[in-house]
């Protein structure tokens, strides 16, 4: 079959989509990230990613845990049933993301633009 | 294409009504294959239980698509077992959105578009609202991250399910066959 010129126009718009998020999304690639911002119960931390540190986050499903290491953020643990997040790779570049859904738990790397990081106390 | 004519909608009572059921049966069976294609990242799909709904788009008016979508999120929430929890939520935005958009796509456009460009806008509006959502309810700025690689193979899965749409409007024994009794 033929496309018609609609078709294109359609397609074209959703590629300029994908293009204006991209770089919203990945400016400041390349360099690796120094912040790990975990979002979930309409709470957000901030931590270095260059600190190894294990962190429980809570939701509505029970406990995620992140774990920092080597200046990578991964899942290792999340009472969701499908486990997508613990299985997705560790992230470390800014712009890269791990989500649990069920949980409403949401990872990712930030580049370090002047934010401080939140304290830590022991 | 081009040579297809405008369908006139499926006129009133029986026929339409069945119609209606046919199309949410067959969206409910596509969303139990959905459902098998494992997916790599949360959010992604492929969207093959939309087909019927963008066959819809040229075979019923807006009211009785808007009941086969219905049809159509109910079933897969009963499948999923999400029903009840916020995901129901985002499957039932993006669905309607995505309707919506293809509704006035056609109404817009008419025959300028194929069903492709049709599916393509219905793709992106889901996607956006629900993105959007996740940027209310859920996740905050990081939201927008998600946005590329969701969109992205939207648009790709869209385009295809667009392609085998047109091939079967053009090529579909039975919707000769509904047409011509229409």
């Amino acid at each position: 079959m033929k496309l018609r010129p609609f078709d294109y126009l359609a397609i074209l718009l959703s590629v300029a989509a994908v293009g204006a998020f991209s770089v919203f999304a990945y400016a400041g690639r390349g360099k690796s990230g120094d912040v790990v911002v975990i979002e979930a119960s309409g709470q957000r931390w901030l931590y270095p990613l260059g600190q190894s540190r294990r962190e429980e986050v809570h939701g509505p499903l029970g406990v995620t845990v992140v774990v920092i290491k080597d200046g990578k953020a991964s899942v290792v643990d999340s009472p969701c049933p499908d486990k997508l997040c613990v299985h997705m790779a560790p992230v470390s570049k800014p712009g890269q993301w791990i989500a649990c859904l069920p949980n409403r738990v949401f990872v990712r790397v930030r580049g370090d633009d002047g934010q401080k990081t939140d304290d830590t106390s022991y | 294409m081009g040579r297809r004519p405008t369908i006139p909608p499926i006129d009133g009572g029986a026929p339409r009504r069945d119609l209606v059921a046919l199309l949410g049966g067959l969206c409910l069976f596509l969303s139990t294959l959905e459902y098998l294609i494992p997916k790599p990242i949360p959010f992604l799909r492929v969207g093959i239980a939309n087909l019927p709904i963008l066959i819809a788009v040229d075979l019923l008016p807006a009211g009785s698509l808007f009941l086969v979508v219905f049809l159509k999120v109910v079933g897969q929430g009963l499948v999923s077992g999400t029903l009840v929890s916020y995901v129901f939520l985002f499957s039932a935005v993006g669905s309607f959105s995505s309707a919506l958009a293809m509704v006035a796509a056609r109404r817009l456009l008419g025959q300028r578009a194929s069903l492709v460009g049709v599916g393509v806008l219905g793709a992106l509006f889901s996607n956006m609202a629900q993105i959007v959502l996740a940027r209310l309810l859920i996740f905050g700025e990081g939201a927008w991250l998600i946005a590329p690689p969701f969109l992205g193979l939207g648009t790709i899965t869209a385009v295809f399910l667009g392609l085998f749409a047109e091939r079967f409007q053009s090529g579909s024994r039975w919707l000769a066959s509904l047409r011509s009794r229409a």
